[in-house]
């Protein structure tokens, strides 16, 4: 990163090569469509390249910093395409995790067998659980989106929510510790 | 509410999923429960570890020689920007998951990287965090000094109004004073305001009988305070109120989003 910062062109290969994958594998969950994610991948390697100050290094790894990056700027993606056919634009009034609360991007990545147990743990959660956080958090929509979205009251999302990372949280309990 | 329905609000928040008012209120939750700090932590962090868990796939051949055009045709990087440390304070509640990610971490490096480049890469960040560190406090503690010989000039001026602001219907443990001298200008200090929405800030506004004045733009720190000293034009009308809104991040010419925090003179004595 501090060859980025220092602006030498082959730092920003590096970083390319060692990270596009996950970078666009992201992208391309988020938005579903090959030509989008290649944009928002485009945008944020031009982004990590231009900004390489901003990325800290006490905060986390810099692919943590780059997949942090790509999340918020799929879901603009995909909410300025979602506003654009009707041209109703639904105001977003969601935090972002802001200062204070926000670990943001303090995790290292994880190791190919974690990701593996993640992946394995997320498909095996019960199907109403894994649907409501795959809406909220690589669909952008909030809980009352999602509540219509599934036909399920507000109450029984809530509780989905919650029950799904705590499983997610138990899955990932064992390879961590 | 229940530990168990804040912690569902907590995981609707690591996802993204909650509304500001109800973002508010968890925020306020926290800052006075470790159990549902605790909980929220690890919500997080499984959040951050499902950034990776869509299935892989291979960005198409030509998309690197395009980023890396894009980058050339781009100015390079900019110059260093003020570092947005102060923005980030601490993540000390989280001390269990970080040691634990902590130890992940070691792992990591000691398998997969060369441990030449580990050291020399470890060595850079911390002297640039340090660096970083240096030049924040430097800047705090200038602010700083700015701000209390404002706030004194203020205080002490013969002119002087009080303002208290009370938070309202999204903030209600929300609260600012502001003192207010014609000649000396605007102190403004503000508590436990909840982070604001993504892209969005808080603006200030003196409310005078024939307009709204911005005041600028409030930033909040990790706690939600906020404090702002700003020179008045000599030929401002006396304000009635003020008032802080929750505007788009810029700011706006007018008040348009939801009062937060509102106020009028308190009677002289």
């Amino acid at each position: 990163m501090r060859r980025l910062a220092s602006g030498e062109p082959q730092a920003l290969e590096a970083l390319y090569d060692r990270h596009s994958r996950i970078v666009f594998s992201l992208a391309y969950r988020i938005v579903e469509q090959s030509a989008d994610a290649e944009d928002v991948t485009q945008d944020v390697f031009t982004h990590a390249w231009r900004r390489a100050d901003q990325y800290d290094p006490q905060r986390g790894s810099v692919a943590a910093w780059l997949l942090v990056m790509t999340r918020s700027r799929a879901l603009d993606r995909l909410r300025r395409r979602r506003s654009k056919p009707d041209g109703v634009g639904v105001e977003d009034e969601r935090m972002l995790p802001l200062a204070g609360d926000a670990p943001d991007y303090e995790r290292q990545l994880m190791m190919h067998a974690e990701v593996e147990r993640l992946r394995t743990a997320l498909r095996e959660l019960p199907t109403g659980e894994r649907e409501a956080i795959e809406l909220a958090y690589y669909s952008g929509l909030t809980q009352a989106e999602i509540a219509a979205r599934l036909d399920q009251p507000l109450g029984t999302v809530k509780t989905r929510v919650r029950s799904g990372l705590i499983r997610l949280r138990t899955a990932m309990a064992g390879v961590r510790s | 509410m229940t530990h168990e329905e804040w912690q569902e609000l907590a995981a609707l928040y690591a996802l993204d999923a909650l509304g500001a008012e109800d973002a508010g209120r968890l925020h306020a939750h926290l800052q006075t429960c470790p159990e549902c700090r605790r909980e929220m932590a690890s919500y997080q962090s499984i959040a951050n570890a499902l950034l990776q868990a869509p299935s892989e796939r291979t960005p198409p051949e030509n998309l690197r020689e395009r980023v890396i055009e894009a980058a050339r045709a781009d100015a390079g990087p900019q110059p260093m920007a003020p570092p947005g440390l102060a923005r980030w304070p601490g993540s000390a509640r989280f001390a269990t998951t970080t040691a634990l990610l902590l130890a992940a971490a070691a792992v990591v490096l000691a398998v997969r990287i060369d441990s030449q480049l580990a050291r020399t890469n470890i060595a850079l960040r911390s002297a640039r965090s340090e660096l970083l560190r240096a030049e924040t406090e430097a800047r705090d503690a200038r602010d700083e000094l700015a701000h209390a010989s404002t706030t004194l000039a203020v205080l002490t001026a013969p002119d002087v109004v009080q303002v208290d602001l009370k938070g309202q219907g999204a903030a209600p443990t929300a609260s600012a004073r502001a003192y207010w001298s014609r000649s000396r200008g605007l102190v403004f200090n503000a508590s436990h305001l909840p982070p604001p929405p993504r892209q969005k800030g808080y603006q200030l506004w003196v409310v005078t009988a024939q307009a709204p004045i911005s005041a600028g733009m409030l930033q909040t720190n990790g706690a939600g305070d906020a404090a702002m000293t700003v020179k008045t034009p000599l030929d401002m009308p006396t304000p009635v109120a003020m008032a802080v809104t929750i505007e788009p991040e810029g700011g706006v010419a007018a008040p348009t989003g939801d009062k937060y925090l509102i106020g009028t003179p308190v009677a002289r004595h």
